[in-house]
């Protein structure tokens, strides 16, 4: 009888092993990538979690959280009139000292309009890049030149404003309904909020929101760091480069149809964005939670919907901080 | 032959991993007229009673639209579903990268804010869904486009 000697691999064994391998570098690849935006992702959630805490020290000194928009009050030709331009300082600026950018700070000369050039540097100190205002998966420019906010420096975040979409007019005072601009940060003419003013609780409510470039295509998606104005003494426009709404679907773009894109929170993470809350914890919501985009009607309706129409959604009640409606949703 | 089935099991268990991600919908689209003309750039919300992501599109040229939900998917969530349609918008673009200028509100309420239409979305099947309105009603004014 003649007894085989294993001398080495048949050919089916070979295969064999070589499929598994196969398979095995099919499995990791993917998970590489995977393990690159994961990475990303934890680093964007540190820097929404130092904006976080940023605005909790600027509470701490003032009682009040910064306003989201200078952008009304005093600054015309007779000094004189609410109704005249605003300086058009955002939330970024008012927490430059908590976030150790004290020396730039204090290079701004706050008298004068962000954007002005002429007599100060402010329009210049514009264009400073900050790594905490960047999502490393948004694709955005570190500089970019639109109408409003010439050149100034981009940002991934914005503050969420209300969470009903739009502004009204530009009387100083035209924001000041509290059921209509419900969110955190509102125009100055408003009046600022404080932690103990997020009645509806500061985990269920949304501070600062994730924005992303090519939300549209002319790129009208124009989140800021410092703040914007349109004219040196007349601010217009712009609010939507420091604040977001809560109407529309998170990452619903143009192309998809959304009307107002640069009013519409979003991030390059797969699935959904992140979001700072009220507590300073940082959370990922999907794109899929519970929403209604429910439009303003008037003040009888605020947070309500009669006639059998869906409820207004969780998405929404994370951004009104008093609506005094339950937010179910795990963190 | 045992080894074999174990890698084909493997192989449809690393298959499982793949596929789109969020809650099961169905195609919707259709076409919006305003007193038999065909709408324009005007945005159509569809908002599920039962709750969840609403799904949205822009009406073309000639009122047509397509309905669309997230991470690139079309369609929405199967069931009853309110529809509120609306011109307020900034201007932009379509996807050919034409202008769309931007708008005040021209939608009676009664499509809008206080919609009462509804459609009930069926699943597994292309949904088809016109709505032909009626201009009349009072709009809601006080939103501007900015």
């Amino acid at each position: 009888m003649q007894i085989r000697k294993a001398k080495g691999f048949t050919l089916v064994e070979l295969l064999v092993v070589i499929a598994i391998i196969g398979i095995l570098v099919g499995l990791l690849l993917p998970a590489v990538q995977a393990a690159r935006e994961a990475a990303r992702r934890m680093q964007c959630s540190n820097n929404l979690k130092q904006l976080g805490l940023a605005l909790h020290n600027y509470e701490s000194a003032f009682k009040k959280f910064p306003y989201g928009h200078h952008y009304r009050g005093y600054h015309g030709p007779t000094q004189n009139n609410p109704s005249d331009g605003g300086m058009g300082y955002g939330w970024g600026y008012s927490i430059l000292p908590y976030i150790e950018q004290n020396a730039l700070y204090s290079q701004f000369q706050s008298t004068y309009v962000i954007m002005e050039q002429t007599v100060t540097k402010n329009g210049l100190l514009c264009q400073t890049t900050l790594p905490a205002f960047s999502c490393p998966s948004d694709t955005k420019p570190l500089n970019f030149n639109d109408g409003a906010i010439p050149n100034s420096a981009t940002s991934s975040y914005q503050g969420a404003s209300s969470s009903y979409n739009g502004y009204t007019g530009n009387a100083f005072s035209a924001q000041a309904n509290e059921l209509r601009w419900n969110g955190m940060f509102e125009r100055n003419g408003r009046g600022n909020y404080g932690l103990k003013d997020l009645r509806d609780g500061t985990s269920n409510q949304v501070v600062v929101c994730e924005t992303r470039w090519d939300m549209d295509n002319n790129r009208r998606n124009r989140a800021r760091i410092f703040g914007a104005s349109d004219q040196l003494t007349y601010t217009t426009g712009a609010s939507n480069a420091l604040m977001v709404q809560g109407e529309w679907p998170m990452n619903w773009t143009q192309p998809e149809g959304n009307p107002q894109p640069h009013r519409t929170a979003a991030s390059f993470h797969t699935g959904g964005a992140q979001f700072v809350f009220g507590d300073g914890s940082v959370h990922f919501l999907s794109e899929n939670i519970d929403h209604t985009s429910t439009p303003w009607i008037d003040n009888a309706h605020a947070y309500l919907q009669g006639d059998g129409m869906p409820f207004y959604g969780t998405y929404q009640r994370l951004f009104s901080v008093y609506d005094g409606q339950t937010v179910n949703i795990e963190l | 032959m045992t080894r074999c089935i174990g890698l084909l099991s493997l192989f449809l268990l690393v298959l499982c991993g793949c596929g789109p991600g969020g809650p099961e919908i169905a195609s919707v689209k259709g076409r919006v007229t305003m007193d038999d003309k065909p709408l324009e750039y005007a945005t159509v919300v569809f908002v599920p009673t039962s709750g969840g992501r609403p799904a949205a599109a822009r009406t073309d040229k000639d009122g047509n639209y397509v309905l669309n939900f997230s991470g690139g998917r079309q369609g929405t969530i199967p069931g009853m579903n309110r529809v509120r349609i609306t011109t307020l918008r900034d201007p932009g673009q379509d996807d050919q990268g034409n202008p769309i200028p931007g708008s005040k509100e021209t939608i009676p309420m009664e499509y809008n804010q206080r919609s009462k239409l509804e459609f009930n979305v069926e699943q597994g099947k292309e949904n088809i869904a016109d709505f032909a309105l009626k201009s009349g009603g009072r709009v809601q004014s006080g939103n501007d486009g900015y």
